[in-house]
């Protein structure tokens, strides 16, 4: 027999209690003196036999009370007692950890074996066989949220169990603990059954446990945790995919940046990286040559596109034991060409004196052409042929202008604005930030004085080329006049060697606004004539026009979530690209202020996807995080505290090895105690009444 | 000076005795005022003579049977027995002490033998008192004079109950020393063995005495309403004993039931009077019931 709490035999103890009151009443006898003794004494002889045996029946009964509430609160087991009634309710709170990582081999000498995912599944079901009939069960899949096909609610029915455990797959997800332990922790908390006890089954990279003294503090006191898989050694990412070339444009060759990281322990030698196109193989594979644990590196590749429109690049690794993190996808949006609109805010007849003159020149390509209007032009100009605008040294707008330019940003144009002379801080500040929300920053007052560019901070990627000493280095250009901004949500893409902020961006509606706060001609800074002006401003430019890759690029477990025209069907199909359509999604938009969108949640797996809410088709890509490829696993400290906490169990490559019952206590026998108990309180309650009559 | 003496001239015995004295005239010319006043002013009474009716005599007492039977008018005569001695033996035992409220006993005996006293000196009787344990301790010779009564009082305010008690053994004694019949007063518990109490009272009887049993009893040797845990202190040197006493209570009045039931049979079988006193039973009460019940024993003996 085994005790539950078997501290509590202690309370055994307790037995001695009536003991000590027996023998203590002895000395509490009131004397009376009594001149009738001979009566009394015949009636005592008569009766002090009975009368010992009663007193002894008593005490015994009073010692075994005691002694079996003493051991009901020991909470005594018998293995092998089948008794089902005998068997305690339990709830069993399941966590398992569905995210990228779980995918990976189980064993990384046997690629093709079972999964993380698979052990953790058969875990799962081992230990909710194991629990006694009518015991409740909670199923909780997830990674940083809640995935479908989770049992949020105790349930006792075995086939909805099955059915769950059996639907559930292992997702793209990035896996945080907390969320969903804390969520068990406080089902469990809210039930009232004799036992209860938390399940999390997950891996052993240290990512998912990243909020581990929170996890630790939601652990409830039963808690066990199983970590599946073997650890993993060498694994290979790509954890970026971008695309540099500033005006993507059908037919012309599109630069891919493709970063890939060791995240494993050894060393990588002949790493080949593809690049896909539209689920397509393109062009010649890259090589990098070594790649030590935990070094990155960036390639570049090249594709065409050979029509404009919707794409989507997939770089590829080759398949190691984390299948999850060897592709990354990303969608973008070619088109025919580009068109910009410069609107000039000092034109001259003297070309080289406009404003616009060094950005036209700049600019211009064959696949990119440019409009130069003036302020008087705004109005009467179709702002839907451009793909972005830029006002250069522009003083103010009108009202029409400025309507028509923050419809046109809201609904996916670009915008940038340069200072100069004549701008009208006030109009720009109090109009364009403060009444319509357009410009992410503020203008302060101009500084006169001979400034740099601060290279030492250029890390937003609209900059990165040029934070690499290969690059023309930015420090060369000379700013003679500058107006510092303040950014207001936005994010700073360069500053000046006194740290003002000379530029900055930020999405507004869905397009994108550029504010610099100096001119884009000569008059205060030499940067137009710079060697470095032309890729910069392209690159500038390029950021703002054309679709913002934000919106199509997702995170795995992030909502898609696109606006579409009022026009537009409110019929939605979202199908994995190359598939029929009618394998995938069906939904309706969502209205949302007014404006109708496409909303789709279920991105919990990566790969590119097809939009569609006719005339509106788009392609997106959900890629996991890039954070789910680390194979770092808990510290030894970690792991010891844990320990204190939970049971652990390693499960590394065979189910087996989890003993079904190994937590079972058998049947607990403190009903039939407390049964005992309360039976025996009544017969003593009898026996002292009966005792105490008269004789 | 002798500490008998000097008992005596004692304030506080002088008092004591001083108030049942009083007392005991109290009761009794209470009683005789009472009710139950009756012709037959005594405590001996028989039927003496006859005499012809005159008028103004009071017609209860006329003879019915006589008038019956000769068809003349008789009144009939009682004559007080008026050299009939009174032997009041009081028990001064330990166990008389017990009382479960401020009169014990050995009070309450006190004050019946002072009140029957300055009864029988009403009657212008004797009376002799005899106080006793396992003998006689104390006894004063009989006395018709109704100065006596102070030194019964005061034998009796004196007196302290302890020892152990021999009942019949006094009896016997008793029995032996006095030569003329008289009356045999005893008020005692009775604490003692019946079968031999009852053949001193044998005893007596033979002799020709009338003997009288005053049965005291405690309200609590009675009814035994004790509970919890209970250490019975033994009188008259009998062990201790420690019991519950409310589980034997059933058995313990059985067994005084059986006690005084034996003691009645035997007192009644001997032609003896026993009455119980129970000790909250006031004096008076006492009195007018047995007195009242031993006329109407002799007015029946005379028809």
């Amino acid at each position: 027999m085994a005790f539950l709490n078997p501290l509590l035999l202690y309370g055994l103890a307790a037995v001695s209690v009536p003991v000590i009151i027996h023998l203590l009443n002895r000395r509490r006898f009131r004397k009376i003196p009594w001149a009738a003794m001979r009566f009394l004494k015949t009636s005592v002889q008569r009766n002090q036999r009975r009368m010992q045996v009663e007193d002894w029946i008593l005490l015994a009964v009073r010692c075994l009370l005691i002694a079996l509430i003493a051991l009901a609160f020991a909470r005594p087991a018998l293995e092998n007692l089948a008794a089902a009634w005998l068997q305690p309710r339990h709830t069993l709170a399941v966590v398992i950890d569905d995210s990228s990582s779980m995918a990976a081999a189980a064993d990384p000498a046997n690629p093709s074996g079972p999964t993380r995912f698979d052990i953790a599944l058969e875990s799962a079901r081992n230990l909710i066989a194991a629990l006694p009939p009518g015991s409740n069960t909670v199923l909780l899949f997830g990674s940083d949220r809640l995935s479908p096909g989770s049992i949020p609610e105790p349930t006792s029915d075995p086939s909805r169990i099955a059915a769950a455990l059996d639907r559930s797959t292992v997702t793209s997800g990035s896996s945080d603990l907390f969320p969903l332990v804390s969520r068990a922790a406080e089902l469990l908390d809210a039930r009232r059954s004799s036992h209860e006890e938390l399940v999390v089954i997950t891996d052993t990279t240290s990512h998912a446990w990243r909020q581990f003294d929170r996890i630790g503090s939601a652990l409830p006191p039963e808690t066990r945790v199983i970590f599946t898989g073997a650890e993993i050694a060498a694994n290979l990412a790509v954890t970026d995919l971008q695309l540099r070339t500033p005006f993507p444009t059908a037919n012309t060759p599109l630069r891919f940046d493709v970063t890939v990281k060791n995240t494993g322990t050894t060393a990588a030698q002949d790493i080949p990286v593809s690049l896909d196109l539209d689920n397509t193989a393109t062009g010649q594979p890259a090589t990098i040559t070594a790649l030590a644990p935990g070094e990155s590196q960036t390639l570049t590749l090249y594709s065409i596109t050979p029509t404009p429109g919707f794409h989507a690049a997939t770089a590829n690794l080759p398949a190691d034991a984390m299948p999850g993190d060897d592709s990354r996808s990303l969608a973008f949006e070619t088109a025919e060409r580009t068109d910009l609109l410069l609107v000039d805010g000092t034109p001259s007849t003297r070309a080289r004196d406009s404003s616009t003159f060094y950005l036209k020149h700049a600019i211009a390509s064959p696949t990119v052409s440019t409009t130069t209007v003036t302020t008087s032009d705004l109005p009467d100009t179709d702002l839907s042929a451009f793909s972005a605008i830029v006002l250069a040294n522009v003083p103010e707008l009108g009202r029409t202008a400025t309507d028509r330019i923050a419809s046109f940003v809201k609904t996916g144009g670009g915008l940038v604005v340069f200072a100069g002379d004549r701008i009208s801080t006030d109009f720009y500040n109090r109009e364009l930030h403060t009444n319509r929300g357009l410009l992410p920053v503020t203008f302060g007052d101009p500084v006169t004085a001979n400034q740099s560019i601060q290279t030492t901070t250029l890390d937003h990627p609209l900059v990165t080329p040029w934070a690499s000493s290969s690059q023309s280095d930015l420090a060369d250009v000379n700013l003679t006049t500058v107006i510092p901004l303040t950014a207001h949500n936005a994010q700073t893409v360069l500053r000046t060697n006194n740290s003002d902020i000379l530029a900055a961006s930020a999405p507004v509606g869905r397009g994108r606004v550029i504010a610099v706060g100096t001119s884009a001609d000569t008059t205060w800074t030499d940067f137009p004539v710079h060697p470095s002006f032309v890729p910069f401003f392209r690159h500038l430019v390029g950021a703002v026009a054309g679709s913002r890759p934000d919106l199509y690029n997702l995170t795995a477990g992030t909502p898609f979530r696109f606006p579409v025209p009022a026009s537009a069907s409110t019929e939605v199909a979202v199908y994995p690209l190359g598939i029929d359509r009618s394998v995938g999604t069906s939904s309706r938009t969502v209205t949302i202020d007014g404006t109708p969108f496409i909303d789709h949640a279920a991105t919990h797996n990566a790969g590119v996807f097809r939009a569609s809410s006719p005339p509106v088709n788009l392609t997106f890509a959900v890629h996991p995080d890039p954070a789910e490829a680390e194979t770092r696993t808990l510290s030894q400290a970690q792991l010891t505290e844990l320990a204190a906490r939970a049971e652990i169990t390693r499960i590394k490559t065979a189910v087996s090895t989890l003993g079904t019952g190994t937590r079972t206590t058998g049947a607990e026998l403190w009903l039939p105690l407390l049964v005992a108990v309360i039976a025996l309180a009544l017969i003593e309650l009898f026996l002292a009444q009966r005792f105490s009559r008269s004789k | 000076m002798d500490p008998a003496t000097k008992s005596l001239l004692d304030p506080k015995a002088i008092a004591r005795a001083e108030a049942l004295g009083i007392n005991a005239r109290f009761v009794v010319e209470g009683y005789m005022a009472g009710e139950h006043r009756s012709p037959y002013r005594g405590f001996a009474i028989e039927f003496a003579q006859h005499r012809e009716y005159a008028p103004g005599d009071d017609v209860r007492h006329l003879d019915w049977k006589v008038l019956g039977r000769t068809d003349r008018h008789y009144i009939k005569q009682y004559e007080q027995e008026t050299n009939f001695v009174a032997h009041i033996l009081v028990d001064s035992s330990e166990s008389m002490a017990y009382g479960s409220s401020e009169t014990t006993k050995f009070d309450y005996a006190r004050a019946v033998a002072a009140c029957l006293s300055y009864l029988v000196f009403q009657q212008r009787d004797a009376v002799a008192l005899g106080l006793f344990r396992d003998d006689i301790t104390d006894y004063l010779p009989r006395s018709d004079n109704r100065s006596q009564l102070f030194e019964i009082t005061s034998r009796l305010a004196k007196a302290e109950a302890k020892g152990k008690t021999d009942v019949p053994e006094v009896l016997h004694d008793l029995a032996a020393r006095i030569k003329r019949k008289g009356i045999i007063i005893i008020i005692s518990d009775f604490f003692d063995d019946e079968d031999a109490v009852l053949h001193g009272i044998e005893h007596l009887r033979f002799q020709g005495h009338e003997v009288i049993g005053i049965h005291l009893v405690d309200p609590f040797e009675r009814e035994f309403p004790f509970d919890g845990l209970i250490n019975f202190q033994g009188l008259e040197s009998i062990p201790d004993l420690k019991t519950r006493p409310a589980e034997i209570r059933q058995s313990y009045l059985e067994e005084f039931a059986a006690f005084e039931k034996k003691l009645k049979q035997g007192f009644t079988k001997n032609g003896c009077h026993l009455i119980t006193a129970p000790t909250d039973q006031p004096l008076d009460d006492l009195l007018t019931t047995y007195l009242g019940r031993r006329q109407a024993a002799a007015a029946a003996s005379v028809r």
